[in-house]
């Protein structure tokens, strides 16, 4: 029986703050059945294995290991052969891919991040506790994000961020490739790419059509280039520079408008912006 | 002879309590307490963590007070905050246990025969509270009106035996006590990027409730099940007045209040008593002492032009804005205390301001030196203070010259002097602007008081409706 101080969660080696991970396997078997008979087993294998692993994590932003995953996908796409990430939780390793990657950022909390996987072939290891004697990772935690120190910022300078909610979302699109006499698939397709933020504000603007720039429609006034940067909440720096995780609108076209009322609470405007690959 | 004790326990009256700048008499006893949101965040694997805030940080303050002179809490019933210091020394800013940004969320008065009025508030504190320094421009001049400020209390004593209550055909019943509370639910808006709210909303509607405690002869009493089909309303008015002068201290005037609960209490040690308890709702066009309808808007005539034919239009501002442009050479002056320690004194802010008319007269100036003793540092650390205003309506200004007042103060006291060319506020008609601060280092070495002087040269540009 191992408690859940005693696991590690893993990506590439790199330990992250996961507050919950789930590793799940599908195998696609298929109930088959003929006229004449009331049974016909066995059940018959009617797709490839799939698993999943999944995690969310509070953000140290100096052990990141999944943004920069998104930033290779979105850089190389779709010129490269893409290799899988190794992903290990609780004694189980699988080589996976980036599926989907979010970060929330909401006011007075600490910034959070979900990361999905999904793997084409069977997990290696078995369940059992962490070996290393070290609580996180071997430097312990460094830079936390966090909704105080979460700014717009231009390569000049930085502005507080007067707003309710953030929340952005990649998702990629993997396409394995079988071919008969294999039950593993022999390439993996990154097919397309989408990126989504969401921004909760206390303005409304009607959308159009053809969809207004995001920078633009969001009154960002620094122009397209400026980035929401995440920055540690107590300003550390590592090798003298302070670690960030810039997130750029550039590109970002408004897809929604959201108005919500509640009660006891002022109305606030959700809109979303999207970017494809 | 043996000395019992070498250090005096704080006392009462080296606490004296500031609502803003102004000081509030018959304070009773202070509950000023903050619990920081540091939580341990907790992860897979972790079996040392550290603390992290989550959560907004919110303090709180708890004040009793014997009704003396008038009621300065109902103020704060809207939408405004306040600040308020507990100071032990006025000469000495940084002995103070203070909040910043308070907001009044429940307010309870209560008097009964034979005792003095008593309320009791609570504030939600949204920015900071604890032994604070100062952390804005409007903080900076509340702390100075404290230091020149005088312990000249107006002091006004009610008592129950002045109180008159109408509660509408009471009758000959006799009233023993009243109550009233109001809850007020703040919403403090948080954005991302700040630890302080962007806003602090009133969730309307406000409750009243007043509760009455009466020794009743013919009392009318009425049924639960009369609401809601044929309610009980009344009308509630309290004046207390002064013991003395027979003025008006408080009063109360709650039109249509529900009775919502009335407890009949017969017994055989006392003469039957009734509890009635009546209920209201505010909302933002009444505030807690008039409940009537709120007034129609008053449609301002066109406005007249009041530009002669050289004012200008220098900025872009609104067509119908022009200015006028004036020189105004003035002088403004300060006493620079030195605050105490033992250390060198390290270095303080400088600041004045000009308040000017809207025809450039000038309605006020101040300046006022403030020194930091800051312990073992000998210096203060260059920033920048915050200022929280900004309005622009001049076009540019300067020195003319310093004329350094202090004794024996070396003559690069004002070498790192920064001016301000930026103006930085407009208050209601008037014009107001900062005229500058010390950004780094003074290098003062010794005792004071002593005196500053400024003179100042402004290039104005008043507006004037075209």
């Amino acid at each position: 029986m191992i408690n859940f101080n005693e696991i590690d969660v893993t990506v590439n080696g790199t330990g992250i703050l996961s507050e919950n991970a789930t590793v799940s396997a599908n195998n696609n078997l298929f109930s088959v059945y003929g006229l004449g008979r009331r049974n016909l087993a066995p059940q018959a294998i009617n797709g490839p294995f799939q698993g999943n692993m999944q995690f969310d994590y509070i953000l140290d932003i100096a052990y990141e290991p999944n943004q920069p995953i998104t930033t290779t996908l979105k850089n190389t796409f779709p010129l490269f052969h893409h290799e899988p990430s190794r992903i290990s939780i609780a004694g189980l390793t699988g080589f996976a891919y980036l599926d989907s990657y979010s970060i929330n950022i909401s006011p007075n909390n600490p910034g959070k991040a979900t990361a999905s996987y999904t793997t084409f072939t069977p997990f290696s290891g078995a369940l059992a506790p962490k070996k290393g004697n070290f609580p996180y990772n071997t430097s312990g935690i460094i830079a936390l994000s966090h909704g105080w120190s979460t700014k717009i910022s231009t390569s000049d300078e930085a502005f507080s961020f007067p707003t309710f909610e953030f929340n952005y979302n990649f998702q990629a699109n993997w396409q394995p490739v079988y071919v008969i006499g294999k039950t593993i698939p022999t390439q993996i397709h990154l097919m397309s790419i989408e990126e989504n933020i969401s921004i909760s504000k206390d303005f409304y603007k009607n959308i159009q059509l053809a969809g207004q720039e995001g920078w633009q429609f969001l009154n960002f006034g620094f122009g397209p280039n400026a980035n929401i940067s995440l920055v540690a909440l107590y300003g550390e720096t590592i090798g003298g520079q302070p670690p960030v995780i810039n997130i750029n609108i550039n590109g970002m076209k408004v897809t929604s408008s959201k108005l919500s009322a509640g009660l006891n609470d002022i109305v606030k405007n959700t809109v979303e912006l999207r970017r494809n690959y | 002879m043996a000395i019992i004790f070498d250090t005096l326990s704080l006392q009462k009256e080296n606490q004296r309590f500031f609502l803003n700048t102004e000081e509030v008499p018959g304070i009773q006893n202070i509950n000023a307490s903050y619990e920081n949101n540091a939580t341990h965040i907790k992860y897979l694997g972790g079996n040392d963590t550290q603390f992290l805030p989550v959560g907004p940080q919110v303090g709180k303050v708890s004040i009793s007070n014997i009704l003396i002179s008038n009621d300065l809490w109902l103020n704060y019933t809207g939408e405004s905050g306040v600040n308020g210091y507990i100071m032990k020394n006025f000469n000495d800013y940084t002995e103070n246990f203070s909040f910043v940004s308070g907001y009044l969320s429940y307010y309870h008065s209560q008097c009964v025969i034979n005792q003095l009025h008593k309320i009791d508030v609570t504030f939600d504190i949204f920015r900071n509270i604890g032994q604070l320094g100062i952390e804005t421009i409007s903080q900076f001049f509340e702390l100075q009106a404290i230091n020149n400020s005088k312990a000249n209390l107006l002091f006004k004593f009610p008592t129950a035996a002045t109180t008159e209550i109408i509660l509408d055909d009471i009758g000959a019943n006799k009233i023993t006590s009243y109550d009233v509370a109001i809850n007020i639910n703040r919403n403090p808006v948080y954005g991302i990027g700040s630890r302080y709210p962007i806003a602090v909303k009133t969730n309307y509607p406000i409750e009243v409730q007043c509760s009455f405690q009466i020794e009743v002869d013919s009392y009318s009493a009425s049924r639960l099940n009369v609401f809601p089909l044929a309610p009980v309303y009344r009308n509630v008015s309290i004046t207390t007045r002064d013991v003395y002068d027979n003025s008006t201290v408080l009063a109360y005037n709650f039109s249509g209040m529900l009775l919502v609960s009335e407890e009949y209490i017969p017994s055989v040690d006392n003469t039957v008593t009734v509890q009635a308890t009546y209920k209201k709702l505010l909302n933002p066009y009444t505030n807690a002492t008039d409940f009537s309808p709120p007034a129609e808007p008053v449609v301002p005539p066109p406005p007249q032009s009041t530009c002669p034919v050289n004012a200008f239009s220098p900025f872009s501002g609104p067509a119908t804005t022009k200015y006028l442009k004036k020189t105004i050479v003035g002088t403004m002056s300060t006493v620079w205390h030195y605050l105490g320690g033992d250390d060198i004194i390290s270095s303080g802010i400088l600041s004045g301001y000009v308040e000017l008319d809207t025809a450039g007269n000038v309605i006020n100036n101040t300046m006022a030196y403030f020194i930091l003793d800051r312990g073992d540092e000998t210096t203060l650390n260059p920033g920048t203070y915050p200022i929280d205003i900004s309005v622009n309506d001049l076009i540019g200004f300067g020195f003319v010259s310093t004329t350094q007042g202090f004794h024996a103060v070396p003559s690069t006291a004002f070498r790192s002097w920064a001016v301000d060319n930026i103006p930085e506020t407009t208050v209601s008609s008037t014009l107001k602007t900062r005229i500058g601060t010390t950004t780094a280092p003074n290098e003062l070495t010794n005792y004071g008081p002593a005196d500053i002087t400024i003179d100042y040269s402004l290039e104005l540009s008043t507006p004037c409706t075209a």
